[in-house]
């Protein structure tokens, strides 16, 4: 019994991704959760680029909008479900949960999108070159993500926002300097075991350069885990995005449209305290949206790492 | 000659993603009381799964016995297998498990497992427990199946307390009893590993008596309920009803729970450990000194990562062979260590053949092993079992193409000239294997019959079996 | 190798990354020179002022002499004082650390006692139950914990504890009524105890827990720990996933190697195997995830203490960066990297007790 070998290397080859990407994507929806996630972060994505184009006005910011009973002003927010104006209610300061929520999702996205991306750049050529290279330089490199890793998240992030001033550059440079390391260390471990396999041995053998192993044979087959990584982190990175807006460390005033924001416009405003028993969907709606949005991306990123690594496989 | 061991008709799938792999179809031999069975066949063709599946230690999922039949002696080891799950056959089989019969079944195994049949495996580097002292891992063993006799050997020392003591005195092991602790004293005698190893063994034992014999009452009720659990183990192995069956299992469900294997770490730490403990080490010493460890004393608190491959698998061995079991299965025992290690480990289980009346099952694909040490062959290829002989009838007269291709692929030095002859192709994929004969698309000597129909299997002369079309006589099945 | 020879080494092995978390700190914190001599503010009023105090600080020297003074004053104690317009303005900050270094080490303490409490069992039932009901519901639920916000789920306590709460007050009528709702409360006037201690004694050790005991007032002591309860079990259920989902997996990886096989072969009976074989071999490996989730559980720290105004290390950081005051900033940046620091250690030494093999690199 001879194997068939038809057609040239190139469409063998791309025949036998497709056979393996097909067979990932049946282990994916194999896990329903995993479906049901990524389903979910899609449906965030497409309200984060068309949400704000519908609802109008300026897409950073929420409007603040001013109710009037008879002559006097109402503060207090209004419940959800209410008025057909503000589906989801209003918070203190008479913001609308709803666009905070719509608008929020463009902001965060776009946030986080900055600070995983540029991470993981980094990751990637600081752990290749580590990984490949090692050597004094090697090793040096994961000295110092050592020496990165074990500085507390949003502390640092705090001690940067204290002493660098509070702006945009300022709160995504500090959350790169969170997050860099763990790429660095997932690329490096991964180029570890890559550089080991046969196929990069012989590409070597065959007089190929150091660069052009690393772009053609090491990064594209150590990418998966770095996208595992990076699907996982991007949830953590609005956790902390939120966090850092709910202590009120906004580079942009109380009005940015920013999911931790909104939660802010609550906690902080002067009706805190036991009024905000009252109001509880204040604080509810925009958590339970930060919540379903980082649950998807942990959903889909467990899913996709259990589909990549074959040792959970069934 | 009396049978030890009777596999018939054993048939294992997987279950796995691309379908249903087909590992063993009607597997079918006989392991006779004191031989050295091997089985052979190249990688892949189900020798390690026939083990496992006798050991029932085949990973679920994917993995099933979906029926066949194992007798030890009296004993049917099959007993429920075929309830503990239903196989739905779809386009892609799906396995609904009845998870309390699979744990009741379990149960059952359990009493038989490292009592009655053991396995010593591959890769001693791995087998042990990286965490365990090798005392610890041997000590389990024998504290599971070897209550009574730990009980019986303490409390007779504690009979025969004066005479230890004079023996330990003069260095050198007296008189002869004819009760457990004269067993084991001739047995250390038998060992001859020298006086220190004989004082270190009457030193435990007289310990254990001392300790025994200060709070008799307990130790005599903790002997008396080993013994009823030991009875109950026995009648489970028969012919018993369902119900009964059932209620034994449940006793000895809680009774394995208070076994509380967990602390038995801690207790090993103990610097005045108690005498069940005590005792169940100078087994595990003894264990240790009859496989040749030298320096066992030592050996005993040492980790795994700390011994030699060769070492580490004399004390993998040592831990089979902790409850005399009747049946040993060796799956592949010393592929992975050096030549030398590998005629010591060998010429071990030869030992234990003569000293023990062990009957050894020997997995290889090594016939030279195959050659030096089994009475008898089982050749399997593709999950069937293609020839059976005695091993000299087997190199003499090979009959099935499978065989003889075998056997001549392996190198002679004392023929240089001779062109090795190689099989040509390789073990088919078991998914969907080759109709008729599995071998047929590799055999030069295929026809038309054996692309359809499966061969059954023939005796060609006493003793010598084989599934072929090419042969003709009465078929065994 | 003896186990103190392992610490010894592994001690040495922290000096180069202390150095470069003083660097990072030092860096941060001589940046902004302006912000680094505001607690003289008062007294600048013109510019050779200005010089002089910067002359005192050996602020006008080359880098590594300022590093060089930096690192003597960091190492004699000699930390700053905390800003005006802070809540104790004027406070050597090691009086200040001292006081708020207790209530956080409780606080993360109680939290890491909670993750180990609840994540182990569940990762192992979820490991052995694999593609089960129960591995499903840890799973998705250990999930769905991790990712809340910190301080969403602080609030939701808080809700579900308040008077006005719609959930039945079983919850909140511990304590013969002695707890004070109020001094949970959210108006954030000054760092009340958030706890009931009788009387105005005075603190021994600063952790809550002990003091009560020390007086003896089992009260104030269960008092206490109700107190202590809520804010570490938030902490506590956004971190412990990361365990969960370490330990199942492995858990899993043990459970398919070889020495299991063996004990199974041995008649082991499978709750032992899973007990003694596969669980001490997990654990092994899931305490050096508990190094690298102390950074995340810090965090969480921070957040819940402003969220439950605990009297802490986070509060005072998030107090001090509101209000700028760069020297506490630092000095709580510093400590919490030196407590990562320090928790890496003990988890490193923890596990070449449960893994003879680490100790022979």
């Amino acid at each position: 019994m001879t194997t068939q070998t038809v057609g040239t290397p190139l469409s063998r080859a791309l025949k036998k991704r497709l056979e393996s990407t097909k067979r990932s994507f049946y282990f994916l929806t194999r896990s329903p959760l995993a479906t049901i996630g990524l389903a979910v972060v899609i449906a965030y994505v497409l309200i984060a680029i068309v949400g704000p184009e519908i609802i109008g006005g300026n897409p950073l910011m929420m409007k603040q909008y001013y109710l009037f009973q008879g002559h006097s002003i109402v503060f207090n927010p209004l419940p959800p479900f209410k008025y057909s104006q503000f589906p989801l209610g209003t918070t203190f300061g008479g913001y609308s949960i709803y666009e905070g929520i719509v608008k929020g999702a463009r902001n965060d996205l776009i946030l986080a999108s900055a600070v995983v991306i540029s991470g993981a750049l980094i990751g990637v050529v600081l752990g290749s070159i580590a990984g490949y290279k090692g050597g004094v330089l090697g090793e040096a490199i994961m000295r110092v993500t050592d020496i990165f890793l074990s500085l507390p998240t949003i502390v640092i992030a705090l001690a940067f926002l204290t002493v660098l001033g509070r702006y945009e550059n300022v709160m995504i440079g500090a959350l790169i300097i969170i997050w860099w390391p763990t790429y660095t260390r997932v690329v490096r471990g991964q180029v570890l075991t890559v550089r080991e396999q046969k196929y990069v041995e012989a590409s070597v053998a065959a007089g190929s350069s150091s660069l052009r192993t690393v772009i053609k044979h090491i990064i594209p087959n150590s990418i998966y885990p770095i996208f595992v990584q990076m699907s996982l982190d991007y949830g953590n990175v609005i956790l902390t995005l939120a966090a850092l807006f709910f202590l009120g460390f906004t580079f942009a005033g109380p009005g940015f449209a920013e999911w931790g924001n909104i939660i802010s416009a609550a906690s902080n405003s002067a009706y805190a305290g036991a009024a905000l028993y009252n109001y509880p969907w204040t604080i509810t709606i925009p958590g339970l949206v930060i919540l379903l949005f980082v649950l998807s991306l942990n959903l889909f990123g467990d899913g996709l790492r259990d589909v990549l690594d074959p040792r959970m496989r069934r | 000659m009396e049978e030890a061991l009777v596999v018939k008709n054993l048939k294992t799938q997987f279950f796995i993603y691309d379908g249903v792999v087909k590992a063993l179809e009607d597997v079918t031999f006989t392991l006779n009381k004191g031989e050295v069975l091997g089985i052979v066949g190249e990688t892949g063709c189900g020798k390690s799964v026939t083990a496992f599946s006798i050991m029932r230690l085949i990973p679920d999922p994917p993995g099933r016995i979906i029926s066949g039949q194992i007798r030890m002696g009296n004993y049917d080891l099959m007993r429920g297998i075929d309830q503990e799950a239903e196989i739905i056959l779809k386009k892609r089989p799906k396995i609904k498990h009845h998870n309390n019969v699979i744990k009741k079944n379990e149960h059952f195994y359990n009493k038989i497992r490292g009592r009655y049949i053991s396995m010593i495996f591959q890769e001693p580097m791995a087998a042990l427990n990286p965490v365990y002292t090798v005392e610890d891992q041997i000590i389990e063993s024998i504290y599971l199946h070897s209550m009574t006799k730990i009980l019986k050997v303490i409390k007779s020392a504690s009979e025969h307390l004066p005479d230890l003591k004079s023996f330990r005195e003069s260095g050198e092991i007296g008189a002869e009893f004819n009760d457990e602790v004269g067993t084991e004293l001739s047995k250390i005698k038998n060992l001859k590993k020298g006086k220190d190893s004989v004082e270190k063994h009457l030193d435990m034992l007289i310990d254990e008596a001392t300790k025994f014999s200060e709070k008799k009452e307990k130790y005599e009720e903790l002997l008396k309920h080993s013994i009823e659990i030991d009875d109950l183990e026995e009648k489970l192995l028969g012919e018993v009803g369902e119900q009964e069956r059932d209620s034994i299992i449940s006793v000895l469900t809680k009774e394995a729970k208070k076994t509380k294997l967990n602390r038995l770490t801690k207790k090993l730490k103990k610097k005045n450990p108690d005498p069940i403990v005590s005792e169940a080490r100078r087994e595990a010493l003894a264990l240790l000194e009859s496989v040749n460890i030298p320096n066992a004393f030592q050996i005993l608190k040492n980790y795994p990562h700390e011994l030699s491959g060769g070492m580490l698998q004399r004390v993998v061995i040592a831990i089979a062979l902790s409850n005399d079991p009747q049946i040993l299965i060796a799956d592949e025992p010393t592929t992975a260590l050096d030549v030398t290690i590998q005629a010591q480990i060998l010429e071990l289980l030869r030992d234990l053949k003569k000293n023990r009346g062990t009957s050894i099952i020997l997995i290889t694909h090594d016939l030279g092993v195959i050659a030096e040490m089994a009475d008898r062959v089982v050749v399997m290829y593709a999950g069937n079992v293609v020839e059976t002989a005695p091993s000299l009838e087997l190199y003499h007269n090979p009959k099935h193409p499978y065989t003889i291709g075998l056997l001549q692929s392996i190198p002679r030095v004392d023929d240089p000239t001779k062109k090795l002859n190689i099989i040509r192709g390789t073990v088919p994929n078991l998914i969907t294997p080759p109709a008729g004969c599995r071998f047929n698309p590799r055999c030069q000597f295929a026809f038309d019959r054996c692309l359809v129909e499966v061969p059954p299997t023939i005796e060609t002369s006493e003793g010598h079996t084989v599934a072929c079309h090419l042969f003709t006589g009465k078929e065994v099945r | 190798m003896k186990l103190y020879i392992y610490i010894i080494r592994r001690l040495l092995l922290l000096i180069p990354v202390i150095i470069g978390v003083t660097l990072i700190t030092f860096y941060l914190s001589h940046i902004n020179i302006n912000l680094l001599i505001t607690e003289y503010e008062g007294k600048i009023h013109t510019y050779a002022q200005y010089l002089k105090i910067r002359k005192e600080l050996h602020l006008d020297g080359p880098i590594y002499v300022q590093y060089f003074y930096y690192l003597g004053a960091l190492f004699t104690g000699n930390w700053g004082f905390v800003s005006p317009g802070d809540i104790d303005p004027g406070t050597p900050v090691v009086v200040e650390f001292m006081k708020r270094f207790p209530p956080t080490a409780e606080l993360a303490l109680i939290a890491t006692l909670i993750i180990l409490a609840l994540g182990i069992p569940l990762g192992v039932l979820s490991a052995v139950r694999k593609d089960r009901i129960p591995d499903h519901l840890t799973r998705l639920g250990a999930m769905a914990a991790v990712s809340m916000p910190t301080f969403w789920l602080g609030l939701l306590v808080l809700i579900m504890l308040a008077p006005t709460s719609p959930i039945p007050h079983w919850l909140t009528l511990y304590g013969n009524g002695q707890l004070n709702w109020s001094v949970y409360g959210l108006t954030s006037a000054g760092t009340p105890a958030p706890f009931y201690v009788t009387g105005g004694l005075s603190r021994p050790t600063g952790f809550l827990l002990i003091d009560t005991l020390y007086y003896g007032d089992i009260a104030a002591f269960l008092n206490a720990l109700w107190y202590v309860f809520w804010p570490a079990l938030v902490v506590a259920l956004t971190t412990f996933g990361v365990i969960i989902r370490f330990m199942r997996s492995s858990m899993l990886e043990n459970l398919g190697q070889d020495y299991i096989r063996t004990a199974r072969s041995k008649g082991v009976p499978e709750q032992f195997v899973i007990k003694k074989h596969a669980r001490r071999n997990a654990l092994g490996s899931t305490t050096t995830v508990l190094g690298l989730i102390f950074a995340s559980l810090l965090a969480g720290v921070v957040v819940t203490e402003t969220v439950f105004n605990w009297p802490g290390m986070g509060r005072w950081l998030y107090e001090a960066a509101y209000n700028n005051d760069m020297v506490s900033v630092m000095a709580t940046t510093f400590v919490f990297t030196l407590i990562i620091v320090a928790a890496n250690l003990i988890v490193d030494v923890m596990y070449s007790y449960l893994d003879p093999r680490v100790r022979l690199e």
